[in-house]
């Protein structure tokens, strides 16, 4: 790794790391050199479109499928199955999940599929992971990738076969003959010296909840193990070799005004460097601690206006400063039920002021190599995050790589990532 | 205050030459590259980074690297023997006592400690044990079950 690599995170933490794989490849190259198998490509036809049109319309407006790039399911040529997503895991389970999805729609063993989230050079464009939206709203567009990608099978096997696909059954990764189960042919077979790129342009029909077999039985979580042994990575656990930790100055409260900032404690520390922009100011160390400490040292100075706030006007002030209401979705007729309405009550319901405070802090791990950022980020949100690092550096978004491993907790407070844009400048 | 420290981490013999005034939370994080133990709050409010010292829970992040010397420590990393899960955490992943995880390493050493004390702790003594600890995601009762399935196995009856 080269030793310019530098971390940027919040309160520091750390490991010892696992290098970037195939750094500098775009996505495309990415896939195609994973050796060969099959990748599915979803055509966005009638299934997709319906699948879209039930899902909730997300605040902020749907943000449309991903239509440059969009292989959700990859099958290797060992059968093990690939799920590649821009939804990340940080607590509420889509990391089994949509798991369980894949394998009931593939006709596979759940065990065989691996998740592969939150990786913006490797995963299909993804809004961000938010408003309870994964299950309803991504779960039916992975249902019909992954139908697709069983349509592909099945055709492929006609083939292999010398049947009909009408004729098929698929059960457990293995493609049978109906009439003459002897005759079969597994997925790890059929995608044997493949190297497909494929889009169908009819989809088999979405299978009935009746013909589950994962989806919908409880499931141990996938990473549970990994939790309760202390392996489960988060972003302020990567090390990079020869990185420096960063620490930044926050001001003291609400509309402080920055006026001028003494760094020359900070400085004399040993091994400190000290980044100063305007009221930007951050101290790196090669040690959390060390870098955290000498940030306390710095003797900043700001215009911090008394608070006017008490408990009797806070909810005057919130309702003051809040953005303008907006209707979220709009179906039947209020009038009819209020004519409708056996009773009526009116209230005013009051609630206390509420921080996201996941149990971890925000932080991200930023290394440069030539003309290409990689960003390991505690974030809900990759794709956003990676376009806002792109703006921040001045780089185009193709030269930068978000990688989000788990997350510990977010609660809507890392969709936005102002702290990534913060933490690239 | 430079110096070395020396101390068993997991069973292993360990000895630092760092500055002793460093805390355990880092140092492990660092120099021992153990990352199991979470850095959150940061004041020893939160529990996310306990840690066991001499077989008892403690905060690692108010833990001074030098109060160490000749002590054993034992990290999330080193509860499972031989490559056998502890019963919590057999019965934090069975239990689904766990979201984020990241509150899960001081939980179930926190537990741990509070089954040293309480072998057959009641749902009430569950609750007024752990409540040091804090989970944002919404496994509390869930960690509670799992505490009550873990203390039965521990004392031998069935879960």
């Amino acid at each position: 790794m080269n030793p310019t690599a530098f971390i940027l995170a919040n309160a520091g933490q750390d490991t010892v790391l696992p290098p970037s794989p195939l750094p500098g490849q775009d996505r495309r190259q990415f896939l195609r050199t994973l050796g060969g198998g099959i990748l599915v490509f979803v055509a966005l036809g009638e299934t997709l479109a319906a699948a879209e049109a039930e899902a909730p319309v997300p605040r902020g407006g749907r943000p449309g499928l991903p239509t440059d790039f969009n292989a959700f399911i990859r099958i290797a040529e060992d059968g093990r199955v690939t799920c590649l997503t821009g939804k990340i895991e940080m607590g509420q389970g889509p990391i089994t999940s949509l798991a369980q999805m894949v394998a009931d729609d593939l006709d596979v063993p759940y065990e065989s599929v691996d998740m592969l989230m939150g990786d913006t050079d490797l995963c299909p464009w993804d809004m961000g992971t938010w408003g309870s939206l994964t299950t309803r709203q991504f779960g039916p567009l992975l249902r019909a990738a992954t139908t697709e990608a069983r349509g592909v099978l099945l055709a492929l096997a006609a083939e292999r076969l010398q049947v009909p696909a009408a004729q098929l059954v698929a059960r457990d990764g293995i493609v049978f003959v109906g009439a003459d189960e002897q005759r079969r042919v597994t997925y790890g077979e059929l995608a044997r010296g493949q190297k497909i790129e494929r889009h169908l342009t009819v989809t088999p029909d979405l299978k009935a909840f009746a013909q589950f077999r994962v989806a919908g039985r409880p499931k141990l979580r996938r990473d549970a193990r990994e939790k309760v042994t202390g392996q489960a990575r988060y972003a302020g656990d990567f090390r990079l070799r020869g990185m420096l930790y960063a620490k930044v100055l926050r001001p003291p409260s609400h509309e402080a005004k920055f006026k001028n900032a003494d760094t020359s404690a900070a400085r004399a520390t040993p091994g400190v460097r000290v980044v100063e922009d305007g009221e930007f100011i951050a101290v790196l160390h090669e040690l959390p601690d060390v870098a955290a400490e000498a940030v306390t040292r710095i003797k900043a100075e700001y215009d911090v206006p008394p608070s006017t706030l008490s408990d009797e006007n806070i909810h005057e002030h919130l309702l003051r400063v809040a953005p303008p209401a907006a209707t979220v979705g709009q179906g039947g007729r209020l009038e009819d039920g209020r004519a409708l309405a056996a009773h009526t009550a009116e209230s005013t319901f009051f609630d206390g002021y509420v921080a996201h405070s996941p149990m971890e802090t925000h932080a991200a791990l930023a290394t440069i190599e030539g003309d290409k950022a990689t960003v390991w980020a505690s974030t809900q949100n990759p794709f956003g995050a990676r376009d806002q690092i792109a703006r921040a550096l001045g780089f185009p978004a193709e030269k930068v790589r978000v990688i989000t491993p788990y997350v510990g907790g977010g609660f809507g407070g890392k969709t936005s990532n102002l702290q990534w844009a913060c933490r690239c400048r | 205050m430079p110096g070395t420290v020396s101390f068993k981490l997991n069973g292993q013999p360990v000895s630092l030459k760092v500055d002793s005034d460093r805390k355990l939370l880092w140092v492990l994080r660092t120099e021992l590259a153990q990352t199991g133990t979470k850095f959150s709050c940061g004041k020893g409010i939160c529990g996310a980074c306990t840690v066991l010292v001499n077989d008892r829970p403690a905060r690692s992040c108010m833990l001074r690297l030098g109060s160490l010397q000749n002590k054993s420590v034992v990290t999330i990393e080193g509860l499972a023997q031989g490559g056998q899960l502890h019963p919590l955490q057999k019965a934090f992943m069975e239990h689904d006592a766990l979201q984020c995880g990241f509150c899960t390493s001081g939980m179930i050493l926190t537990a741990y400690g509070l089954l040293q004390n309480q072998p057959r702790p009641s749902r009430e003594d569950i609750i007024s044990g752990m409540d040091r600890n804090l989970c944002r995601c919404g496994a509390h009762t869930r960690i509670i079950d799992a505490i009550q399935s873990a203390a039965a196995e521990l004392a031998g009856g069935t879960k």
